[in-house]
């Protein structure tokens, strides 16, 4: 018998109770951790991207806030790159979100300048490479040869011309395994942008220190008015996606801790308003304050704890169903790193603490004559 | 003021060593209950050794309990000193304000006015009521005051909590005192399961478990038949002489009261005029 | 592409940014909403849904429209990109000053010459006409204001137009326009006899890139109540017309062939 079984019973005796309680804020959890692991899986997923495409900077067009980018003819910035130390090669990219087919969803559409290490990390799992820059041909990611139902040998028109589906490949990005990739030539061609590009991705050799990424970062300032040059890992931190994701997820974060924490107030009030006499008999035989409320902070911190780990396991369910929805294929792939849901835990003691503190000091100020006369 | 005083006490007084049995009524347990006495000496907590030097363990001095804006007095200008070792038996009507004496005895309540001495500590002057109580003071109450969803030995146990010692300690102390009150197969047992004699005596063996010096009983044998109620205070009794303690118990059970070293009477708030006090 | 990009889409769905302490004028607005069409090149490529009265949706088209577009001159390519039966089916419009204007169809393919067409010719069966992208209502004489109106969620002033010309089967204008973005929310056309011919709603906007605001979702509904909603879904500002891009315009049409109503 100590303080803490104490608190265990005092919830186990109310079930339906601490049921609905901890149901409550599993919920939340469940919904902070689903879209959280989402919106990182997003951010991790682009970074993947980036990464695995061996880009450490790219360079593209300043945009005004909430603009649309627009493509930018790549001659002149490519050549002045190319000059920039340590630059190994400057690719152009240019890419679009179009349907591709009758009734099918949007996807994406690359082009990627042909021979160019960008192509490297993809994994050919079947069919070949295009021979050739302008052979009219498409790679697809394995993702959109599920969701376009297209194989190796079939037909994709794409702005109302036809390709042929010379391979497909895997990728270590979600977003490149549901896009169709083809030759920055075709691409500008099809999309009647000859000699345009989104971004232009820039590899540099082994020696280049994070200093010089930041010296090139500046010169590109300094010497390409209206471009900017980004690292990757900046990059992924711009993109809209992951923006909004995050912003939903630190909104979610937020309500979720607010109603959770309403929750446990509630509880702990009810709990205490009943238990007014009980907490008067435990001031009697020599109770602390402390110890009262204490004990009110461990019953919280319970329930609380236990609808964040329900949560968890529920938030990551929940994750793992969307994944394998239809409509959701390719488009999430879920992180959850321990420090974050060690951190989710830490966020639902919080709640615990935030919910229970009123209760707790309202239980702790009672007047044991008084307590031990309420009914 | 008014001076309290039984044969009890005198025989103490006169087998103290080194006094005489001439030794004044009017010294040292009296001095305290006069107004202009001494402040208590600074720092005097340790444990008096009641049976060499025998001494008020508990003065009231002209309290006074308001309720309601002084609408409701529950106590108006009680004094009242309780030597160490005694068994004194509070009497009177319903209302009269025992249980506000005993409550502000108990440090539960604040006296609206007025000063209560523990060995001549003042209460103005505990910083932790809590502890105080832990560790000087044991409740027994009318209704018992278990709380229902623990066992019998859950119930003493949670007097224990925030106390030194170790856990297999505090339970072994637990077994002992409900064996010794006869519960030792109502251990597991939840109060609904059990008689009013039997809860009344886990409340006693609670009241018992951090060793008081002072029990505070309020109407202990209110809820019980005559048969249990007399067991019960056989035990109290018992325990009372075995340990030295004190008890303070209310009661208006003349049958009860019997049982009591000392009888104090009160009235509307007040200590009546009693035959055993002294003039 | 610090190159003075005009706002991509046509005239319905164009704006600039605000003009400093521009008044309300009439004239000083259609002037404004002249001078934001301006552009040395654009493109914009757009889904187009057909929807009937009775609701039913007919599969999307796909266009693109390229442009180029200045006080002395402009000049318009319309092209089918989807499905099959419109694809490179090509329509050609230019006007000089505030002329008249002057449409073609062709086919790339086709080693025929350009057909002269009319210019008030559905596109592709839509409600989209070649007329509406050029705004010519924006210089006619003595516009002016028949107050403030509120479009969705925006607040934006009436402009009425209206001219003579008996040859223009589209006598009066009335559009509603957001004078902060210079976006035209809302353009009502009217026949000779005062009846509504078509709506032109905006739906959704989008700033781009130079900081233009373009219509992105808009629609046009017919007086038979038929809807024709445009998405667009591709744009660039910053479009290179080359030689080629309106040599239909200037080879000579083949004459004799009578603008073809039920096409391109
Ligand atoms: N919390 C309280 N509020 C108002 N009046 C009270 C309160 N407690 C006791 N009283 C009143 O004080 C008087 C003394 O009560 P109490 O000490 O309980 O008497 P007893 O225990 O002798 O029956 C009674 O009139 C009672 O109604
Ligand atoms: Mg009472």
């Amino acid at each position: 018998m100590n303080l803490l079984s104490l608190a265990f019973g005092n919830i186990y005796r109310r079930p339906a109770r601490a049921g609905l309680t901890v149901s409550a804020i599993s919920l939340g959890i469940a919904a902070v951790v689903a879209l959280t692991g989402i919106a990182w899986g997003f951010e991790a997923s682009w970074q993947k991207a980036n990464d695995a495409r061996g880009t450490d900077l790219i360079v593209t067009r300043i945009a005004s806030e909430n603009a649309m980018p627009s493509p930018f003819r790549a001659e002149r910035v490519q050549e002045a790159l190319k000059g920039y130390p340590h630059v190994q090669q400057v690719v152009g990219l240019l890419s679009e979100m179009l349907s591709v087919g009758e009734g099918s969803p949007p996807v994406f559409v690359f082009g990627w300048a042909y021979g160019s290490y960008l192509w490297d990390h993809l994994k050919l799992v079947d069919g070949r490479w295009a021979s050739a820059d302008t052979e009219p041909v498409v790679v697809i990611g394995s993702l959109a040869a599920e969701l376009l139902h297209k194989s190796v040998g079939d037909r994709l028109e794409i702005e109302g011309q036809q390709f042929s589906v010379a391979g497909v490949f895997e990728s270590p990005a979600a977003i490149e395994n549901g896009a169709v990739v083809m030759s920055l030539t075709l691409a500008q061609q099809i999309l009647d942008k000859p000699g345009k590009v989104n971004i232009l991705n820039v590899k540099v050799d082994e020696s280049a220190t994070p200093a010089d990424l930041a010296q090139f970062k500046s010169q590109v300032r300094a010497t390409l008015p209206g471009f900017v040059a980004i690292t990757s890992g900046e990059l992924v931190g711009k993109n809209t996606v992951v923006r909004i994701s995050k912003a939903m997820s630190h909104a979610t974060i937020l309500i979720a801790g607010l109603v959770g924490a309403l929750v446990v107030f509630n509880t702990m009030l009810m709990s205490i308003n009943e238990r007014t006499r009980e907490i008067g008999i435990l001031l009697t035989v020599g109770w602390q304050r402390r110890t009262v409320m204490q004990l009110v902070f461990y019953e919280s911190v319970i329930l609380t704890l236990a609808g964040g780990l329900i949560g968890i396991l529920v938030g990551i369910a929940i994750t793992g169903i969307l994944e394998h929805m239809e409509v959701m294929r390719g488009k999430i792939d879920a992180v959850f790193s321990p420090s974050f849901l060690v951190a989710v835990v830490g966020l639902s003691v919080l709640l615990g603490i935030a919910g229970g503190l009123f209760p707790a000091l309202k239980a702790a100020r009672l007047r044991p004559a008084q307590a031990l006369w309420h009914e | 003021m008014i001076i309290h005083t039984n044969d009890r006490f005198a025989r103490h007084w006169a087998a103290c060593p080194g006094r005489g049995s001439a030794a004044p009524a009017s010294i040292a347990p009296f001095r305290f209950t006069s107004r202009t006495g001494l402040p208590p000496p600074h720092g005097f907590r340790y444990k008096m050794n009641t049976e060499s030097f025998p001494e008020a363990i508990v003065r009231a001095r002209a309290l006074a309990l308001h309720f309601d804006d002084g609408d409701t007095q529950a106590l108006n200008g009680v004094d009242l000193a309780i030597r160490a070792g005694e068994f004194v038996a509070v009497v009177g009507p319903s209302g009269c304000g025992k249980s506000s004496l005993l409550n502000i005895i108990g440090t539960l309540e604040a006296p609206t006015t007025g000063e209560v001495f523990f060995r001549a500590q003042p209460y103005s002057g505990i910083r932790d009521p809590s502890r105080f109580r832990r560790q000087h003071i044991g409740f027994i109450f009318q209704s018992f005051n278990l709380i229902p969803t623990l066992c019998a030995l859950d119930n003493v146990l949670v007097a224990t909590i925030g106390t030194p010692g170790t856990a297999s300690e505090k339970m072994a102390r637990a077994r002992d005192l409900l064996a010794k009150l006869g519960l030792e197969n109502r251990l597991a047992h939840f109060p609904n399961k059990m008689s009013g004699g039997e809860r009344q005596r886990v409340a006693i063996a609670r009241a018992l478990i951090n060793s008081p010096d002072l029990i505070l009983a309020d109407e202990p044998t209110g809820s019980l038949d005559s048969a249990n109620s007399a067991a019960v205070l056989t035990l109290l009794t018992d325990i009372q002489k075995e340990r030295g303690l004190t008890v303070i118990m209310a009661t208006h059970d003349p049958s009860v009261s019997a049982r009591a070293d000392r009888i104090v009477a009160m009235r509307d708030g007040q200590i009546a005029p009693s035959p055993e006090a002294a003039p | 592409m610090m190159r003075r990009g005009s706002a991509l889409l046509l005239a319905l769905v164009l704006i600039a940014p605000a003009a400093d302490g521009e008044e309300l004028a009439p004239v000083a607005i259609a002037q404004a909403m002249r001078q934001v069409r301006h552009s040395d090149g654009f493109a914009a490529r757009m889904n187009i849904t057909l929807v009937a009265p009775t609701g039913q949706r007919a599969l999307p088209i796909k266009i693109s429209i390229v442009g180029q577009i200045a006080a002395a001159r402009e000049r318009l390519v319309i092209r089918g990109i989807a499905p099959e039966r419109i694809r490179n089916r090509f329509i050609a419009a230019e006007r000089s000053g505030d002329g008249p204007i002057r449409a073609v169809t062709y086919r790339e393919s086709a080693a025929a010459a350009p057909a002269p067409a009319d210019s008030f010719i559905p596109i592709f069966d839509s409600n989209l006409v070649v007329w509406d992208l050029f705004a010519p209502w924006w210089s006619w004489p003595e516009p002016h204001l028949g107050g403030s109106a509120r479009v969705g969620e925006d607040d934006c002033v009436n402009v009425r137009l209206h001219t003579e010309s008996a040859a223009s089967p589209i006598r009066e204008v009335v559009s509603c326009v957001d004078p902060n973005r210079h976006l035209s929310l809302r353009t009502q056309l009217f026949d000779g006899r005062h009846s509504p011919v078509r709506t032109i709603l905006v739906e959704e906007a989008m700033r781009q890139a130079s900081g233009r605001v373009a219509a992105r979702k808009f629609s046009i509904t017919g007086a038979d109540q038929a809807v024709t909603e445009i998405e667009v879904y591709s744009g660039d500002e910053d479009y290179r017309v080359s030689s080629g891009t309106f040599a239909a315009l200037d080879t000579p049409a083949a004459t004799g062939n009578q603008p073809d109503h039920a096409m391109p």
